[in-house]
């Protein structure tokens, strides 16, 4: 069983790296923000929390951790799903089964942890000097015990979080579902007509003004960001559905005489269908941390929401990247297909790149439309200092742009290697 | 008759793993030509080599040794521009598995290889629309493959091989997953334009009434052609008895071994 789990993570370095660069991140953010947290300066302990900031601040990491995680998780197993057929058709038993996959995560587990710790140890300099030189306090961060303790329990939450999936994935697949993953699929949803072509377009307007009245609202009451970033998503999924869609088979229809764009135009609107919800979930973590930032004057909390703010974004960056790679990558007889009907392969990657490039500079625009309108709320109420602003700004897009970029090398590696 | 010679190959050799210890000479020495108009079927047992034959002599993979003429010029001599401008401009491809993009639809899929050869938007849309209307998808144009029963792709999967007006069209078992009734009908629309638009087709096959409906039939085995059967006068009844025939003569060896 040990050689065979080897062999299956030597089989697929690429997704075996990826995954255990989520675990060594998501280790080292663990490690980081409880010793932050239980530090002397913040004094949260699990038995009674002093402060409400970093107790939201503990609940939404650790549930964000484990969407990315999820994320992660998938994009490791689904290459699994074939050879855990074949298992099941050569006798392999459920529980032989969850302990291949379980196997496979824990040894990648094992050597993300120590990977994520030291990292994490060595960034603990680098959080004292953001508190000098950044907020202007003496106060030290130091190891100690408890954040250690609570940082491997959380660990090992996340750890078993993960280790459920599998055993539920194992259990839910059947060796004919896990052979023929396609016959699962949902057919396109049905397009509603209500009221006619009068009612079509006063529904397109109706959904414009719930997306962008809320984001408005930001400049009328600071407080209220949150909930009219909440409102505002409803309408962004309205208007990605009813407007930017439509758009975009509209462009396709306009461009049918340019073969590149139909196809990379095509699987830009595959993608967006694949991965609105990552996007929202990025757009929610990010206003909330910023919110939270703002309502605090304490220099440490706002460190410790610095901190989750860019370990979040890093790790939601990386789970968007995760699902548009598990799309892409059931694409290679796409791409041959192509190549039958005469696209060269200079073409093909051209596309990759044209798609990829759309895809995050939608990413990027819509991530900017908020952030930019809840930066300049916040500064015209002086909440927010413009390099606090950079700060935030390059925390949000940097880990997106790197993402997209090794989506490109990913890309062209799971559908053009010979 | 040489000039009327589309496809030829010429002591075609596939070894697959070249030069490595798992080599393997999956096609050994091939002569064969196809005549313009000609409707050829390939049949032969599984692993016999059929569809590498046909990958090979139509520019989706390379021979390793020998050459392969597609009218009269050597594939190997062609850039990849030359080819992919081949490949839109003479050849269709249909296969088992339908290969339309679920990501387009069913008229982005169509569009496809016009694009590929710069017909402006107008004609674009007149073509498709005539071609889907005469192979009765018209309605479909706007749904997606996944939208589709087996049979309605098949038919957007013939549209997109046919939109370019190919001189040959290459189909690797292309009924392999339609029911009766709808292989009789993409067998009666491929024989239609073999006899009326004089499309030469090569097509794979395991069914000898698929395969009756060709005018030269090729059996391979164990990367060899072993027998080539003409259809000549006879009527496709006869034809079919003939290749059925064949294959048990084929199976009736295997058994006495």
């Amino acid at each position: 069983m040990i050689k065979d789990v080897c062999n299956s993570l030597m089989n697929d370095k690429v997704r075996t790296f990826f995954c255990w660069i989520t675990f060594t991140i998501t280790s080292m953010f663990i490690f980081l923000f409880f010793t932050v947290a239980m530090s002397d300066a913040v004094g949260v302990t699990m038995i009674r929390g002093k402060s409400d900031i970093p107790t939201i601040l503990m609940v939404a990491s650790v549930i964000l951790c484990s969407v990315e995680i999820v994320f992660a998780n998938d994009f490791f197993i689904k290459n699994k799903a074939k050879s855990l057929a074949v298992r099941l058709v050569c006798g392999a038993t459920y529980t032989q089964n969850a302990s291949y996959l379980l196997l496979q995560t824990v040894l990648i587990l094992l050597v993300a942890l120590p990977v994520g710790i030291i990292g994490g140890l060595f960034m603990l300099p680098l959080i004292n000097v953001l508190l000098v030189n950044m907020m202007h306090t003496d106060i030290e961060i130091t190891l100690n015990f408890q954040s250690v303790l609570w940082a491997f329990i959380v660990l090992g939450y996340v750890i078993f979080w993960t280790l459920l999936l599998n055993l539920s994935f194992s259990y839910r697949n059947s060796a004919a579902q896990l052979l023929n993953p396609n016959g699962l699929k949902n057919p396109q949803p049905k397009e509603l007509n209500i009221g006619g072509k009068i009612g079509k377009v006063f529904g397109k307007f109706l959904h414009l003004a719930l997306w962008i009245a809320p984001i408005l609202m930001f400049y009328y009451q600071k407080q209220l960001v949150l909930p009219c970033t909440f409102a505002s998503l409803a309408g962004y999924i309205l208007v990605l559905n009813d407007l930017f869609l439509p758009f975009l088979n509209t462009l396709i229809k306009n461009k049918i005489s340019n073969a590149e764009s139909i196809v990379s135009i095509g699987f830009f609107r595959q993608d967006l269908k694949v991965l609105r919800l990552s996007l929202m979930l990025f757009i929610v973590s990010g206003t909330l941390l910023i919110s939270m930032l703002t309502s605090t004057d304490n220099p440490i909390y706002q460190v410790l929401v610095l901190i989750t703010y860019i370990s979040m974004n890093v790790l939601l960056a990386m789970s968007i990247m995760f699902k548009f790679a598990n799309e892409v990558s059931d694409r290679k007889l796409k791409f041959r297909t192509l190549s039958h009907i005469g696209f060269l392969d200079s073409a093909k990657s051209r596309i990759i790149l044209k798609e990829v490039f759309y895809l995050y500079l939608f990413i990027v625009v819509s991530i900017l439309i908020y952030l930019v309108n809840i930066f300049a709320t916040l500064y015209i109420g002086g909440l927010l200092t413009m390099k606090t602003m950079s700060t935030l700004l390059i925390g949000s897009i940097i880990p997106i742009c790197i993402c997209g970029v090794i989506s490109v090398f990913y890309y062209r590696s799971a559908v053009l290697k010979k | 008759m040489k000039e009327n010679i589309v496809l030829e190959a010429v002591h075609l050799k596939k070894v697959y793993n070249y030069a490595t210890p798992n080599a393997f000479e999956a096609l050994h020495d091939i002569n064969f030509q196809v005549h313009e108009g000609e409707f050829v079927g390939i049949m032969g047992p599984s692993g016999s080599g059929k569809s590498t034959f046909i990958n090979n002599i139509s520019t989706i993979d390379e021979c390793t040794e020998g050459k392969v003429l597609i009218n009269g010029k050597n594939v190997r001599s062609m850039s990849a521009n030359e080819i992919g401008r081949f490949r839109y401009q003479n050849l269709g491809f249909i296969f088992q598995d339908f290969n339309l993009l679920d990501t387009h639809t069913m008229y982005e899929n169509i569009s496809m290889p016009l694009a590929l050869a710069h017909v402006s938007k107008a004609e674009i849309e007149k073509r498709v629309n005539h071609l889907a209307d005469e192979l009765q998808i018209t309605s479909l144009l706007h749904k997606y493959p996944n939208e589709c029963s087996g049979g309605q792709r098949q038919r957007g999967a013939i549209c997109r091989a046919l939109i370019n007006n190919p001189h040959i069209i290459v189909a690797d078992e292309p009924t392999g997953n339609l029911d009766s009734v709808n292989s009789s009908e993409l067998l009666q629309l491929l024989q239609k334009m073999n006899r009326e638009n004089g499309v030469t087709i090569v097509m794979v096959t395991h069914d000898p009434l698929i395969a009756s409906f060709t005018t030269r039939l090729v059996y391979i085995k164990d990367g060899n052609i072993e027998t080539v059967l003409d259809k000549g006068d006879m009527n496709q009844d006869e034809y079919f008895n003939q290749i059925v025939e064949l294959n048990s003569r084929e199976s009736r060896e295997i058994l006495a071994k």
